[in-house]
């Protein structure tokens, strides 16, 4: 197996199914004993698409591609936290072709996501799933709400943007500021365990981010700290205001030309109750939770000071939750003031 | 690298894959659970494209599960359509317009999205009040009191007699000479005229589609059973018109499976669309009885309903002029009040074709390739091309076994050239000299070849609803078999063409 590793390229895939855990490890040695051109070749079929006996439905010339078992897919992460994938975005309206910004509460939008294709062979039928969730730090599956799926081939060293034509219905609670994720997969892929991994997973990406007013009054948001269904967890939530985010990144938002400020303008507190009166301050800067197993709680946030943001401008303010020295997740916020979007 | 010049350019169309038929207007309906998201694909470019590959990515309806599938060509002519089509579960679709995306990628060109709306529809029947009801998103329009020529006594099946429990025979096909429908739009509407079902067809186009769709269910069931279809979905007419003394004819019951489906779903289809001939093209009764009756200011229209009858002056021939006269009342409810309104009339088939030619070779050495050409030539003498028409042919063995292949004017594989006019189709005997092989036949002697052919509805997206409206399709232009009034020999089905193989 070692002579093998050093005489092929190996994937970042690979690497992540031989450095896994049992259950990676298990389909890693089924996954190898398939030699790569059984296993993902998509070597055209030599039968007609329309076979004669049974069917009028595709011209005679057609034919099938096989659906590859597996193939090397990446779905970027975001940087410098993998929560900011910049190929995951939304497009409000009813419009798939609109231009991509951050939907209201009440919209529909459509989600796009670009996937590429890092092995040697193309990859025919991905299958790409779309989920939402409410604002919350580390993501679980069983708690993602599934928008659709779509399909998408993708030449080897190729990339692919997709569409899923399914709309999303931006709910209101939490006024529309929800997070996103797409999982693209093949036949034979690994199962994936319940708690979003991207970073385990390259094939599975998340964009937890929004764009937030705090302007003339306090951005306020609940978000949800999950624990595994078998597992407690005590995890700390923590922001940190300033940075940058990636050039590419800001028209997903709507942002096109907006500067980041880096000295801290705005005033990020935590609580475990609600704030309504503003003489009551934020909340903490952080907060130390304890979640039972199988369950949430929610953590409420409030943003002040956007009023200092000039128009063109943004902070950015990332919330992460960690378990010691090991964050869990994330989310960002672009943050504007009274101006808003020009 | 520019984007692959390739694009769906009308409304994606639904193939019923047990008989091959296009359901009327290519709408689809989740009564039918099993159907084909089928669409010509053009190069839109002035050069020919080379490994061009073709997939669907997405349909906006999460209820509408579609079987991926990726279509390679390795040559697509410059302006060419191919026909590509994807299997697809509608048992959980909704009634709407969900969008659907496909994706096309030539070599030398960056890959090219095309988007389409596709039309769903919902068609149940209540057994207590003996109703139809299509159910989409303008309202619901609501079916019954269907009277039918009497098909002939006797029963019609596929394959091997059913035992009468799993597979019941379909006693049809039923030519329809009356019926009451009645439009509950939703929601409802001001001034004269209301919206037209998905923004594009005629009012009648639904009363057509819950007839095929009883057709088909009926032919279903005797082929394969349940399954695959609503259950409670009636495939049966009762109530004949009193004032008709002849009977319609029946396909020949116990043709193997595939090619018999198929005659007996164009047969299904040809005779339903009698109603849709006697209702007319240009603007059906609920149109023109809207605009003859516009209602008080202030006004809501919230029910219409039209009762038409109508005698068939002559044999509802497909892809032949056959004449209709027909009496219609139609008649508008409203917040205020009750309009009404009445029309005698003839109306003529206008889904024809002046001459139908198919041309084969006369004698194939076995394990040669059998072909078929035809051309659908117009009245006005101009022919059919490229994605005007959905086209196959049946070719049927010596020895009875059918084998269906479509037939296409893309200039691929067996066509010379694209969107010349001929329809061209091929069978390689040696491709299917396995499947007789395990029906215990041989390919020497006579085949038998039979064509038919839908028209597709080709208006481009965005043309206003009243225009659009007036352009429908899925009507058969050419069929080999045909329905005639006489219940003492099956439905007359006849080869075009036959090839002796040696």
């Amino acid at each position: 197996m070692t002579d093998h590793l050093e005489n092929m390229p190996v994937s970042r895939r690979d690497l992540i199914r031989i450095s896994g855990g049992t259950t990676l490890a298990a389909v890693t040695l089924g996954s190898l004993g398939v030699p790569a051109a059984a296993g993902a070749s998509p070597t055209p079929a030599s039968r007609p698409a329309a076979d004669g006996v049974g069917s009028a439905s595709a011209s005679p010339a057609a034919r099938t591609r096989l659906r590859s078992t597996g193939a090397d897919l990446l779905i970027r992460d975001g940087s410098p936290h993998w929560w900011l994938s910049p190929d995951i975005w939304a497009v409000p309206g009813t419009d798939p072709n609109g231009t991509p910004g951050t939907p209201a509460a009440g919209d529909v939008a459509y989600v796009w996501a670009r996937v590429r294709n890092t092995g040697r062979e193309d990859a025919v039928g991905v299958q790409l799933r779309f989920y939402w969730g409410n604002p919350s730090v580390q993501m679980f599956y069983s708690t993602l709400n599934p928008i659709g799926t779509a399909f998408a081939d993708v030449a080897a060293g190729d990339t692919q943007e997709v569409l899923c034509l399914v709309p999303w219905n931006v709910v209101t609670v939490n006024d529309g500021h929800e997070c996103l994720v797409v999982v693209a997969s093949l036949p034979d892929d690994p199962p994936l365990p319940d708690a979003v991994d991207p970073v385990g997973h390259p094939n599975v990406a998340q964009r937890n981010l929004t764009l937030a007013s705090a302007g003339k009054s306090d951005f306020k948001l609940t978000l949800t700290v999950t624990a595994g269904r078998r597992e407690p967890k005590r995890v700390r939530i923590s922001a940190l205001v300033g940075g940058e985010l990636p050039k590419e990144t800001l028209p997903t938002l709507g942002l096109r030309d907006h500067r980041p400020v880096e000295k801290p303008l705005v005033e990020v507190g935590f609580s475990t109750k609600p704030i309504t009166d503003p003489n009551d301050g934020v909340g903490g800067p952080e907060l130390e939770l304890e979640v039972p197993a199988g369950r949430s709680v929610p953590v409420h946030l409030t943003v002040r000071g956007g009023r200092d943001l000039a128009g063109g401008e943004y902070q950015l303010v990332e919330v992460v939750e960690s378990d010691g020295k090991q964050t869990l997740g994330g989310i960002s916020f672009a943050v504007v003031g009274p101006e808003g979007v020009r | 690298m520019s984007a692959t010049p390739m694009a769906v350019q009308t409304r994606p169309f639904a193939i019923e894959p047990f008989t091959n038929v296009m359901l009327p207007d290519g709408i689809f309906d989740n009564a039918l659970y099993k159907l084909r998201i089928a669409c010509h694909y053009t190069n839109t470019s002035g050069g020919d494209l080379t490994n061009v590959t073709i997939y669907l990515e997405s349909v906006g309806d999460p209820g509408i599960v579609v079987t991926g599938q990726t279509y390679t060509f390795a040559r697509i002519p410059a302006g060419a359509s191919v026909l590509v089509s994807w299997a697809a579960d509608f048992q959980h679709a909704s009634p709407g317009k969900p969008l659907v995306s496909f994706v096309a990628r030539a070599d030398g060109f960056s890959s090219a999205r095309s988007i389409r709306q596709i039309f769903v529809s919902q068609t149940r029947y209540d057994e207590t009040t003996k109703t139809y009801s299509i159910q989409i998103p303008e309202g619901r329009l609501e079916l019954s009191k269907v009277t039918v020529v009497p098909p002939a006594k006797g029963e019609w099946w596929a394959g091997e007699k059913p035992d009468g429990e799993k597979r019941k025979p379909w006693h049809g096909p039923y030519v329809p000479t009356g019926c009451t429908l009645v439009w509950v739009p939703n929601p409802a509407y001001p001034g004269t005229h209301g919206e037209l079902p998905f923004e594009d067809p005629w009012w009648k186009v639904l009363a057509l589609i819950i007839l095929v769709i009883a057709a088909i269910v009926g032919i279903i069931a005797a082929a394969v059973g349940a399954g695959t279809f609503y259950v409670g979905i009636k495939g049966e007419f009762e109530e004949t018109d009193p004032g008709v003394v002849t009977e319609c004819c029946k396909p020949a019951p116990g043709d193997v499976l595939k090619g018999g489906l198929t005659v007996a779903g164009v047969a299904g289809v040809i005779a339903s669309v009698a109603l849709a001939v006697a209702l007319s093209d240009e603007a059906d009764p609920h149109w023109r009885g809207q605009e003859a009756t516009p209602p008080g200011p202030g006004e809501l229209t919230v029910g219409e309903r039209v009762e038409a009858h109508w005698t068939l002056l002559d044999e509802p021939y497909a892809g032949k002029p056959y004449r209709t006269r027909v009496s219609w009342s139609y008649e508008r409810t409203t917040t205020g009040g009750v309009y009404q309104h009445r029309v005698e009339e003839e109306q003529t088939n206008i889904h024809v074709t002046d001459e139908v030619k198919v041309v084969t070779p006369d004698t194939v050495a076995s394990p040669g390739t059998l072909w078929a050409r035809a051309t659908f030539t117009r009245p006005d003498a101009t022919l059919f091309s490229g994605p005007d028409l959905y086209a196959f042919a049946l070719f049927r063995a010596p020895q009875g076994l059918y084998f269906v292949v479509p037939l296409t004017d893309d200039g691929v594989g067996f066509d010379d050239s694209a969107s010349d006019g001929v329809y061209t189709g091929g069978l390689h005997l040696r491709e299917a000299l396995p499947e007789l092989k395990k029906a215990d036949q041989t390919p020497y002697g006579i085949w038998k070849v039979y064509v038919f052919a839908q028209d597709v509805n080709r208006v481009a997206p965005g043309t206003p609803p009243q225009i659009a409206a007036q352009t429908i399709g899925g009507f058969f232009v050419a069929s080999a078999v045909q329905i005639a009034f006489d219940p003492n020999l099956p439905c007359p089905l006849e080869a075009q063409s036959s090839i002796k193989v040696v």
